[in-house]
Parts: C-alpha cells; sequence; structure tokens
C-alpha cells in the first residue's frame, strides 16, 4: 500500500486514479471468485444430477422398498440397504460418542493452561497427525492390533453380559466394534481441531472474570468455558459426523461385510460406503444402478446431517445473543 | 514366500523382455482373465511357461468367474477361466465358437477358524445345508453336534464367510447343496447369502478373512484353505462318509465320474458316489475361442494351454488341486486340438 507523505506539496499528488490495469485486475479477481463459487454449486448440482440420473432406473424400480429391505441379491435382483443404513448411522454415531468425549477432552487439556504452550503446541502437533494416516493404514491396524486387543474384554463381556442386547452376539472379529473404535480415532482430530479453536477463541478475560468470581479451574472449565465454546463443539461433532458417514476404506476392511440389522458390537455389519467399495468394481448394470442409488442416500443423509448442524448452531447462537 | 519369488523372477521376466526385444522377435501376448479357484495354479503355470518361452507372454487376472465368461464373451481377453461351464445361450453369443478345455480339478472345502478346537469337525449334509442357508447359527448346534459327539464344540456364534463376486466356487459348491439338499434352492455364481455372512470378493479374500475372524468358516478351493494353514471340515459324501479333502479323495471323486465325460468336456460333478471320494469337487476350465482371426494367438494358446495339460498337470498336486486323470488330459487334448 502506497505510504501517506504529508511534507510533500509537489503538484503531482499521491493519490491518483486506478489504471486500466488496476481496473483489469479488480475485475478479473472479481469475477474469478464469483466464478469458483457458482463452480462449486454447479459442480454439486452436477453430482447430484449425474448419480441421480444413473440411479433413476433403480429408484422408479425399487423405489421405498430400496431403503426398508435389507438384501442384496444380485443374482435374483433384489436390493436393499435398510442394513447399511442401519450399520452407517450405528457406528457413526458410536464412534462419534467416543470421538466427542476424547476430543472434547483433549482441547479442553491442550487450552486450559494444563500445559506450557510449547508443549501443549507439540501435543496438538502430534493429534492432527492422527489425520494424515492414511485410512488403508487404520484399516490393517485395525485388524492386527484392535482386534487381537479387544478380543479378551470382548469375549468376557459376551460371557457375563451376554444378556444385554450390545453384548448378544460371541466376538469373531471384524465386526461393529472394532469398526467403531477406529472410525473413533479417524474422526478424533476433526473434532480435537475445531473445539481447540472455539476454546482458544474465547477471550481470556472470561476465565479470568470466573476466577475472579471464586470458581475452581473446572468450575470455571465445566460451567463457563465449555458452554461458551459449545457451538464450537457442536461444529466440530457435525464435522466429525460427516466424516464418520463417510468413511470408506478402513470401514471395508473391519467392519465385516455382513448385510444383517443388530444391536450386537460383536457382530459384522456393513456401511454403505464401504458397500459402495466393494461391490462396484464387479456390479453389473442393474447392480450399478442399485449401487447409485445407495450413493444418492449416502449423499442425502450427510446433506441432512450437516443442514440440521447449520440449523440447530445459528438457533443456538441466537440464543446465546439474545 | 510369494515376495520372494516374485523377487526372483522380475530379474529374469526382464531378462527375458531384454533378450525377446534384442533378438527383435514379436512377443505374443496372451491374456487371461476369470476364475479365483485355479488361480494359485496359473500363476506358478505362468511364471513358469513365460520364462520358458520368450515369445509368448500370458498373464492372468483373477477376477471370478463370472466376470470371466463376461469379459471372454465381450473378447476382450484371449482366454477365459471358470468352474461354471458356459450354458448354451452363452455359447450362442460367441460368433467364433467355444472350447472349454478342462485345465484342472480341486475340492471346494469348508475351511474353519475355530480356537482351541482339536479334533476334525464333521460336517453332516444336513449341517452343511444348515450353516450355509443361516439355519444353524453357533457352533454347539445339535446339528453339527450328532455328528461329532465328542469334540469340544464352543458356544459361539458361527462367523460365515461367502463370496460376493460371481463366482464359480460358489457355483460348484450350491449345485453340490442343491442336488444333496431338497431345502436349498438357490443355484448359481452368485446368490443371496444368509443376513449374517461375511460378504467378500474373491477366494484369497475369502480365506484371509477366515484367518483373521475367530469361530468362522466359509468355502475355498482347498489350495488356499493350505496355503493360510487353515484346517478344513470332514465333509459327508453320498455314502455317509466324512471324507477329509486331500488329494486321493479328489482324484477318487473325479474317478467315480469318468465314464460320463462328455464330449466337450463340460462336466459336472455335483455329488460324486463311492466309499472314499470327496464331495464337492470340480473341473476347472479355460475357455477359448474356437476360431481365432490372429494365428500367432491360436498357436500361443495351444502351446501354453497344451503345456498345462501335459508338464503343468505336475505342479497340480503340490499346490493343492487334482491332477486330471489321464483319460481327461486326452479328452483335453483332443478338445485343444480342434482349436484354429
Amino acid at each position: 500500500m502506497a505510504q501517506l507523505k504529508p511534507t510533500s506539496l509537489s503538484e503531482k499528488s499521491i493519490s491518483q486514479n486506478p489504471s486500466g490495469a488496476e481496473y483489469a485486475t479488480d475485475r478479473g479477481f472479481k469475477w474469478l471468485a464469483r466464478a469458483s463459487g457458482v463452480g462449486t454449486i454447479v459442480l454439486l448440482v452436477a453430482v447430484l444430477i449425474v448419480i441421480g440420473a444413473e440411479a433413476l432406473p433403480a429408484i422408479s424400480k425399487h423405489g421405498l422398498s430400496f431403503l426398508t429391505s435389507a438384501v442384496w441379491a444380485p443374482g435374483r435382483n433384489e436390493f436393499g440397504i435398510l442394513a447399511e443404513i442401519w450399520g452407517t448411522l450405528y457406528s457413526s454415531i458410536l464412534a462419534l460418542i467416543i470421538a466427542g468425549f476424547f476430543g472434547v477432552a483433549i482441547s479442553i487439556f491442550l487450552t486450559q493452561d494444563f500445559l506450557p504452550p510449547a508443549l501443549a503446541q507439540v501435543f496438538r502437533t502430534i493429534v492432527e497427525m492422527l489425520a494424515a494416516i492414511p485410512s488403508v493404514v487404520y484399516g490393517l491396524w485395525g485388524i492386527f492390533v484392535v482386534i487381537p486387543a479387544i478380543r479378551p474384554v470382548a469375549n468376557w463381556l459376551h460371557e457375563y453380559l451376554g444378556f444385554i442386547p450390545l453384548f448378544s452376539t460371541s466376538f469373531g472379529g471384524p465386526g461393529m466394534a472394532p469398526a467403531v473404535i477406529v472410525l473413533a480415532i479417524m474422526v478424533l482430530p476433526t473434532v480435537a481441531a475445531i473445539s481447540q479453536d472455539a476454546f482458544r477463541l474465547i477471550p481470556y478475560k472470561v476465565k479470568e472474570a470466573a476466577y475472579g468470581m471464586g470458581t475452581t479451574r473446572w468450575e470455571a472449565i465445566l460451567k463457563v468455558m465449555v458452554p461458551t465454546a459449545a457451538n464450537g463443539i457442536f461444529a466440530s461433532l457435525v464435522l466429525g459426523f460427516g466424516r464418520a458417514l463417510g468413511e470408506t476404506m478402513a470401514l471395508a476392511m473391519i467392519i465385516g461385510n455382513a448385510n444383517q440389522i443388530s444391536l450386537s458390537l460383536f457382530s459384522p455389519a456393513n456401511t454403505l460406503a464401504s458397500l459402495l467399495a466393494s461391490t462396484f468394481p464387479e456390479a453389473g448394470q442393474i447392480e450399478r444402478e442399485a449401487l447409485m442409488f445407495a450413493a444418492l442416500t449416502l449423499l442425502f443423509i450427510t446433506f441432512i446431517v450437516n443442514v440440521a448442524g447449520t440449523i440447530i448452531m445459528s438457533f443456538a447462537s441466537k440464543q446465546q445473543t439474545s | 514366500m510369494e515376495r520372494a519369488g516374485l523377487d526372483r523372477t522380475l530379474p529374469l521376466a526382464a531378462l527375458a523382455m531384454f533378450v525377446c526385444l534384442a533378438e527383435g522377435a514379436k512377443a505374443v501376448e496372451l491374456n487371461g482373465a476369470g476364475a479365483t479357484f485355479p488361480a494359485n495354479l496359473y500363476k506358478e503355470w505362468i511364471e513358469t511357461f513365460n520364462r520358458a518361452n520368450a515369445d509368448i507372454t500370458v498373464t492372468y487376472d483373477a477376477v471370478g468367474s463370472g466376470e470371466g465368461i463376461r469379459r471372454f464373451t465381450q473378447g476382450t481377453v484371449a482366454f477365459g477361466a471358470t468352474e461354471r461351464p458356459m450354458s448354451e445361450k452363452e455359447v450362442a453369443s460367441v460368433a467364433e465358437g467355444v472350447l472349454h478345455v478342462p485345465t484342472t480339478a480341486g475340492m471346494v472345502v469348508l475351511a474353519y477358524n475355530i480356537p482351541g478346537f482339536t479334533g476334525d469337525l464333521r460336517l453332516s449334509r444336513q449341517a452343511l445345508v444348515g450353516v450355509l442357508s443361516g439355519q444353524i447359527t453357533r457352533w454347539d448346534d445339535p446339528l453339527i453336534r450328532a455328528a461329532n459327539p465328542d469334540a469340544n464344540l464352543p458356544e459361539r456364534n458361527i462367523a460365515l464367510v461367502a463370496r460376493r463376486d460371481s463366482s464359480g466356487t460358489t457355483f460348484s459348491l450350491t449345485n453340490h447343496l442343491a442336488k444333496v439338499s431338497d431345502t436349498w434352492k438357490e443355484v448359481g455364481t452368485s446368490i443371496a447369502w444368509p443376513a449374517n455372512a461375511q460378504i467378500v470378493s474373491g477366494s484369497e479374500a475369502v480365506a484371509g478373512r477366515i484367518a483373521i475372524a475367530e469361530y468362522s468358516i466359509g468355502y475355498v478351493e482347498y489350495s488356499f484353505a493350505a496355503r493360510l494353514n487353515l484346517r478344513s471340515a470332514l465333509v459327508e459324501n453320498k455314502a455317509g462318509q466324512f471324507i477329509r479333502a486331500d488329494g486321493s479323495s479328489g482324484a477318487a471323486a473325479l474317478a467315480s465320474a469318468l465314464d460320463a465325460m462328455p464330449e466337450d468336456g463340460r462336466q459336472l460333478i455335483p455329488d460324486p458316489a463311492g466309499d472314499a471320494v470327496y464331495p464337492i469337487v470340480s473341473y476347472s476350465w479355460v475357455l477359448l475361442r474356437k476360431a481365432n482371426k490372429d494365428q500367432q494367438v491360436a498357436a500361443g494358446l495351444k502351446r501354453f494351454v497344451g503345456w498345462g495339460l501335459t508338464d503343468g498337470q505336475s505342479f497340480a498336486d503340490k499346490l493343492g488341486y487334482i491332477p486330471l486323470p489321464a483319460p481327461v488330459v486326452t479328452r483335453a487334448q483332443a478338445i485343444l486340438g480342434t482349436l484354429n
């Protein structure tokens, strides 16, 4: 930016009309920004149209029964994804509960003066590095580490608490429980990073004021800081949920790929994303249309989650300000 | 082990290619695709054959029988491979004509992973149908117990592992089940499995899943179970005997039906008769076009498959396949001879 020099008395004014080039850049940038914005929307609509068009034959053929039945029989041309919808939501919600608890706990630990800032930065980087691990590595880790590790616990739970529906089937290996654990770890960096931002946005004065009122550290954190950051925490959970819904490779490897609806954590299940990933390569034309319908359903679920999250958030912030 | 083998052959393959280029000879490329059932054998064949024949390069994609038939029909591969013979209608859709050359045979075994279980698991016909149809869901089910009175069967759920992709192994198994049971209806390369079944693609994935999932059972060609040291069940045959899958019981099953071998080689043996025969066996076929436009391709296919029918048979036993009986080799050579 040009610097103002008050001493200048020369005839040549320091301010001047923008040059043609500057006009052009300005206008060009404006159009570029607009085009990018519109482009994003066009892209989304294009994806919807293409998938929708491919799914159309399946939609008209199977209709609602596609969403309410749990069969996948390409030989008989019968398709239904209720089991996958159930598996997607069940695994994501459970993973989100775990990731939410630990993610918020981590962000409190890293932002509320428990650690010297330099050390906190190291921890933060490590948590964020979890997001850099490829999905397939998580899958392998799930098979070779998580499954053997939870086996004794799962066996004990099934043996002594088998009457509870959650533990009603015996643990074989690939299934809901290891999938939920791996999924929780994959979602954790998203939840932790965004809730940390939420905590850091709170002015330090707020906490000082709380201490001034005579609160203990825990009271300050739980009764002042967490409610103040609640919006951001909620946003982190919505984003984490979105990520969990769409997670594919790791789940395809460890969830067990079974087309059933079961409350049991130890029985194999399936998710929409892993159904798509594992079935698409060998699918024939009719099965492919059904898969497109499944993809559309997944897209719709994530869309609903994000919209609902945004609405709830704006509602909450309105309440807070009033 | 496989890795070591690959490392050894890669430089050789590179050398072979180099020699080939240096001489200016044009290598014929024969690409095939299909069944995963014989894949372990074909892999070994191709490695050995390519090394010895610099002018021919054979490749094989183990994608499942259904996909193999599809690619063969579309003409994107030089040869297909399957355990489900093509139907008359499918054959009719290939203008050049189709040859089914039996190249090897194998047993579909019920491989299981039950920690702490000693002894042999015996599966009666009723129990086999029960487990695969999802009616039997626990290892300590009375139907399984009946054939294993002294075994320490665990009080656990059965984790059933089945194939998703269109598979010749699935066809051989369901073809057997429909023959031996009144209640089993669905026969095909891709069927609707019960809800508790874990469904994966390819024989290798089935064996891999059984290895990592405890209390599991699934079906694969014998060689896949052997490679991962999976134990397999003794299956009840027509004579009511519980038979272990091994070279001799498999060979006996093929031998029991030799007389009925048709001219075109498309023989299914859904339920072989005899005391010591393993009940679930199948030939594996290579699909070839009867009339080939490219004479170099035709000659190459003849050499490769012909080599497999003679020298190649010696690989079968140690890899977990059944070498073809001598009359079937003769018949297969006759079928191959009609290719031009």
